[in-house]
């Protein structure tokens, strides 16, 4: 019992350590609210104790993040019908800013990923910082977010195009000069 | 190979997303040089990858959990260990309509045109030969915890789902053959499902309707239905509100089938039931329902649409409320409604759907029949059905009730009187009281009941529990910081009582609109506060509060043990960083100086007072002063003495065990401040999140309520709470007098009971009486709630305006405030002319605020501890819920005491 007790507690802190912050991320991202995004997280490690290892050890990424979105979106129901709309959605996002570091280095192509991604319906945001944010393939972007995996490769795709180009745009100019 | 540049497969390239063999491919492709062209694209493509990694990436110094929720995780790893043996919980979801099982029999005949539709209590028109469907018992709290156990075991198991690819499963008609003692023309019962298609979508987590194929001819006795309910040919009734087991899977890996994941990973458990429910709207709603538990350590519980089309010509149907899904929800809800024509249901049974949720929405039983049945829907409805029919174990109030002052262990509670007695209206014209918008008492309440314990007596205040909860009261629309209702009913306990609820409602102000505030926290360390409850929560509730202030707010901290310390001064929230290693290093150790601490924060906000901002000290404690200025005048003075300087106060009262609840309620009494006592990180994010502006932002303060009663149309009047908010009727015009403050988006709801009717004379000269005693339509006020007092004749104003008379009103009530730097109070009227004769007319605010007043009294009043009270409270209570989470919890609690009182 001791050692099932151990070899249990040792797995999640094992993720818990690799999988905390990037998923606390996801989670503000999704909610608007880091403290908010912490519950959450808490509530998907908790999952995570009960859950049949053998049969999400091959996914634990995916499996992590696709519980941390579902208890998003359930948190976030309740919260909607319990508050005025405003709030939740009034509360800033944390990181939609570029950090002070980057501003230094180039904030124009900075700026434009975040119009970019800003102009994108939320659905396609999410697949996209799933991909370059948080380094998880297609298939697994499609185990966390339901979707197919064509769409998801489509929106990478696209997304990507449009980055390249207005890259592109930004730098011939000056490479003109 | 030649590569073609707009080969998406570069990207994919790129993006590492080939598999290791046609990557190794392209790799050795791109090194020749009929591939520059593409090469010169990967490079490319690399780099705007790369540069988008990087800007993405969240440079927030790695977000962490806190020390509590990791406990939480880990905590969990014990339990689930031990859970092992007896199995986990798997369905864990539970539903509120699962609660159900309201006796109603629905009995269709199969084979017929006409299928009769019997709508009576337990059954009773029923075939001869069915047995007697259960009762509804009181037993809400047990079915609740019992969930899917009902039914199943009766019913046939269907193997009659396929698996289609592409993901469709048809639910065709194909049960398992009847056993064969089954009479050759039983007697069926249930409703008949045709083919029915279901198809789940794979590019979203829900089950979705696609197709329902409908059989127009009536089928074959051969073209077997879908049946239930039916055993051994003995006909069954469908209770309302149960669930029927129509097929169980297990283990379907494998199968190419309707995983609700939509990406192949199969579910291990699948349970598809059909799920019956009426109410007075939809009549009823047969759907079926889908709870898979897949290895996605997720239970599903998807409410997928069941489209049933009913054979007969005696059914209309009617489309459901739509897919409620969108890519943020698992449940898909869509109910196909079903409306009988001719549906007898009398005044048992409808209270009993009433009771058991079935009305939950804030119209009137009669507004919802007529908005929402077909134009020549008859409803045989009967709508007056009384609430009050006298079951409540209500005694009178007693003034000699005794009462404990004092919980376990060293709490202690300012005394009060028990239940309030009436008042006569002759004698006493006037109630005057202070607004109170603390919420302690309830936490405080809810903490004593999950524990385990009765609340003593006095912990137990019915003002704080009423404004626990939010209600939707109508904004100001003039210049008045708040705007205040009155509506009146008959009292839910007693047919010939009348409650009237007063409900203000201070102005919403916005996040950005809300005036920058200088916080000071003082923060009690002291050996006591070092419980997981206390010092760790007070933390957490501070970041929660970090996080919903904006750069133009202040925060500083002092903290008290033995002696006070200055651990920040004021520093903007820009500063985000250093105010949270400040909050993160704080310790608890020694004894408790609360003068001192006092002081010093008092003097931080003022170094800083902005009179255009918000200025606040935020007091976090136990209450446990034990050392230094722990007169308890003295520390009262000192309070009151600061507030005049503009510095209002906060106390956030944490922990049990010494929690001196009376302290904290006074200190933020004198100190214009308002007091919450939080218990859970939950109640945190109420008061320090959703909350905060109404928290820290007053919009008006010395906030008084006086009410003057018509002696012509009420005879004896008692407020509900307040006991100790208790004013002098002179006291309300006086702007000396001390009263509460109301927050931004703040409501306030008091209660009173009325005895209608009243004569005689008036004695008392306080405040110049509006009503006098010519008028006598107090005479015909005696009758039952079913008829509604008609609005007063009419007077012609000057310019020939009719205005209503007001010896026909039944009160007035008149508020004063101050704005919050005003020292000169405003004064504001509202009359109450009509009170409705049914209380199922009032909106659920009101029925909600009725429970949780009698949730209160009976919690103060051992003598009112019967169980069918608790009942009635619920069933009073459950329909008014509006699906908010708070109201959720009150039922749990007043099941919980119900328990706790056996």
């Amino acid at each position: 019992m001791t050692t099932e007790h151990e070899r249990r507690a040792d797995r999640v802190r094992e993720a818990l350590n690799r999988y905390e912050a990037p998923l606390i991320r996801y989670a503000t991202r999704l909610t608007g609210n880091s403290e908010l995004a912490r519950d959450i997280v808490q509530d998907t490690f908790v999952k995570l104790c009960t859950a049949d290892w053998a049969k999400i050890e091959a996914h634990l990424a995916p499996w992590l993040y696709r519980v941390c979105r579902n208890r998003a979106f359930d948190v976030l129901k309740k919260e909607k019908r319990m508050q005025p709309l405003a709030e939740g959605q009034a509360e800033a996002r944390p990181d939609n800013k570029p950090a002070p570091a980057a501003v230094a280095e180039g904030h124009e192509a900075e700026d434009m990923v975040h119009a970019v991604l800003a102009e994108l319906p939320e659905k396609n945001q999410e697949i996209f910082r799933l991909k370059f944010q948080h380094e998880l393939s297609y298939k697994e972007i499609s185990e966390v977010t339901g979707h197919e995996v064509n769409n998801i490769r489509y929106v990478i795709h696209t997304t990507l195009k449009t980055l390249r180009q207005q890259l592109q745009g930004r730098l011939d100019p000056a490479l003109g000069q | 190979m030649r590569l073609d540049k707009a080969d998406p497969k570069l990207m994919d390239y790129v993006l590492g997303e080939l598999d290791t063999e046609e990557a190794e491919a392209l790799a050795t492709a791109l090194q020749k040089e009929e591939n520059k062209d593409a090469k010169a694209l990967v490079e490319e493509l690399r780099g705007v990858a790369e540069t988008t990694r990087r800007i993405l990436h969240e440079d927030d110094g790695e977000p962490a959990l806190s020390d509590l929720q990791r406990a939480t995780i880990f905590g969990q790893v014990e339990e689930t260990l031990e859970n092992v043996v007896a199995g986990p919980a798997r369905w864990g979801r539970v539903s509120t309509w699962l609660t159900v099982a309201a006796a109603i029999s629905v009995v269709a005949a199969l084979g017929f045109s006409n299928v009769v539709y019997n709508y009576a209590p337990l059954g009773m028109k029923m075939a001869a030969d069915s047995p007697p469907p259960r009762l509804p018992g009181d037993e809400v709290g047990q079915r609740l915890r019992r969930r899917y156990i009902q039914s199943e075991h009766k019913l046939p198991r269907l193997s009659n789902e396929s698996a289609v690819p592409g993901g469709s499963v048809l639910v065709s008609p194909s049960p398992e053959p009847a056993p064969a003692e089954t009479p050759a023309k039983p007697i069926r019962s249930g409703f008949e499902i045709h083919d029915l298609t279901m198809t789940y979508g794979t590019d979203n987590l829900y089950a979705k309707e696609t197709e329902v194929a409908t059989k127009t001819s009536p089928p074959a006795a051969a073209d077997a239905l879908l049946e239930f309910g039916i055993e051994s040919g003995e006909p069954q009734s469908i209770e309302l509100g149960s669930r029927y087991l129509l097929q169980e899977r297990t283990d379907i890996a494998g199968q190419n089938g309707p995983t609700l994941d939509g990406v192949g990973v199969p579910n291990v458990e699948q349970r598809t039931r059909l799920g019956t429910k009426a109410d007075f709207t939809d009549d009823v709603s047969v759907y079926i329902e889908f709870d898979g538990y897949n290895n996605w350590g997720e239970t599903f519980n998807v409410d997928v649409p069941a489209n049933l089309p009913m054979r007969t010509p005696a059914l209309e149907e009617e489309d459901g409320d739509g897919l409620d899904v969108g890519n943020m929800s698992r449940k898909a809800k869509l109910s196909k409604r079903i409306i009988p024509k001719d549906v007898v249901i009398d005044a048992e049974t409808a209270r009993q759907l009433e009771s058991l949720g079935y009305l939950d929405d804030s119209r009137s039983l009669g507004d919802k029949v007529a908005s929402k049945l077909p134009t020549d829907w008859t409803p045989l409805v009967d709508v007056t059905i009384p609430f009050n029919n006298g079951q409540w174990q209500w005694n009178t109030p007693d003034t000699k009730n005794t009462q404990i002052v004092g919980g376990p262990g060293s709490e202690t509670y300012v005394k009060v009187t028990g239940v309030k007695p009436f008042s006569e209206v002759k004698a006493e014209p006037l109630s005057t009281f202070s607004i109170d918008v603390g919420t302690a008492a309830y936490s405080n309440v809810r903490r004593f009941l999950t524990n385990g314990h009765m609340p003593p007596a006095d912990a137990v205040r019915i003002e704080e529990m009423l404004n626990y909860f939010d209600y939707d009261y109508p904004q100001p629309t003039d210049h008045h910081p708040f705007a205040v209702v009155v509506h009146g009913a008959p009292a839910p306990w007693d047919q010939n009582h009348r409650l009237v609820r007063i409900g203000v409602k201070g102005k919403e102000v916005a996040r950005e609109e809300r005036p920058p505030a200088n916080l000071v926290f003082l923060l009690d360390v002291s050996g006591s506060m070092g419980d997981a409850n206390k010092l760790p929560l007070v933390k957490e509730s501070m970041k929660t509060l970090l996080i919903n202030l904006t750069p133009r707010d202040r925060v500083g901290i002092v903290t008290y043990a033995g002696n006070a310390r200055k651990v920040l001064d004021l520093t903007p929230c820009s500063e985000r960083s250093v105010i949270a290693q400040a909050i993160e290093g704080l310790r608890s150790g020694g004894s408790t100086n609360g003068g001192g601490g006092i002081q010093m924060a008092y003097d931080m906000a003022q170094s800083a007072y902005n009179p255009e901002g918000i200025n606040r000290v935020i007091l976090a404690t136990d209450g446990d002063f034990n050392v230094g200025n722990t007169s308890h005048g003295g520390l009262m003075g000192m309070i009151e003495a600061r507030a005049k300087s503009g510095v209002f106060l906060t106390a956030l009262g944490f922990g049990m065990g010494n929690l001196k609840d009376s302290t904290l309620e006074q200190l933020a009494d004198r100190g214009n401040g308002n007091y919450a006592y939080i218990d859970t990180h939950a109640e945190a994010r109420k008061a320090l999140g959703r909350q905060l502006s109404g928290t820290l932002y007053t919009i008006a303060k010395d906030v008084k309520i006086q009410v003057e009663f018509n002696p012509n149309r009420i005879s004896h009047y008692r407020l509900l709470g307040y006991e100790n908010r208790a004013l002098a009727a002179r006291d309300f015009n006086d702007d000396t007098k001390d009263a509460g403050e109301i927050g931004a988006g703040h409501t306030v709801t008091a209660l009173y009971e009325i005895i209608p009717r009243g004569t005689g004379p008036m004695p008392l000269g306080v405040d110049p009486l509006k009503y006098s005693e010519t008028g006598t339509p107090g005479d015909t006020l005696q009758s039952g709630p079913e008829v509604a007092l008609p609005a007063g004749p009419y007077l012609v104003g000057e310019d020939g305006v009719a205005i209503p008379d007001p010896a026909y009103e039944w009160l007035t009530v008149k508020m004063r405030y101050k704005q919050p730097t005003g020292s000169k109070s405003t004064k504001l009227e509202v009359p109450l002319l009509h009170i409705s004769g049914d209380l199922r007319e009032t909106d659920a605010d009101f029925r909600f605020a009725a429970a949780v007043a009698a949730f209160g009294q009976v919690l103060r009043n051992p003598g009112y501890r019967h169980p069918g009270n608790f009942d009635r409270i619920l069933d009073l209570a459950r329909p008014a819920t509006k699906g908010d989470a708070d109201r959720e919890a009150f039922l749990d609690l007043v099941i919980t005491a119900k328990t706790l009182s056996n």
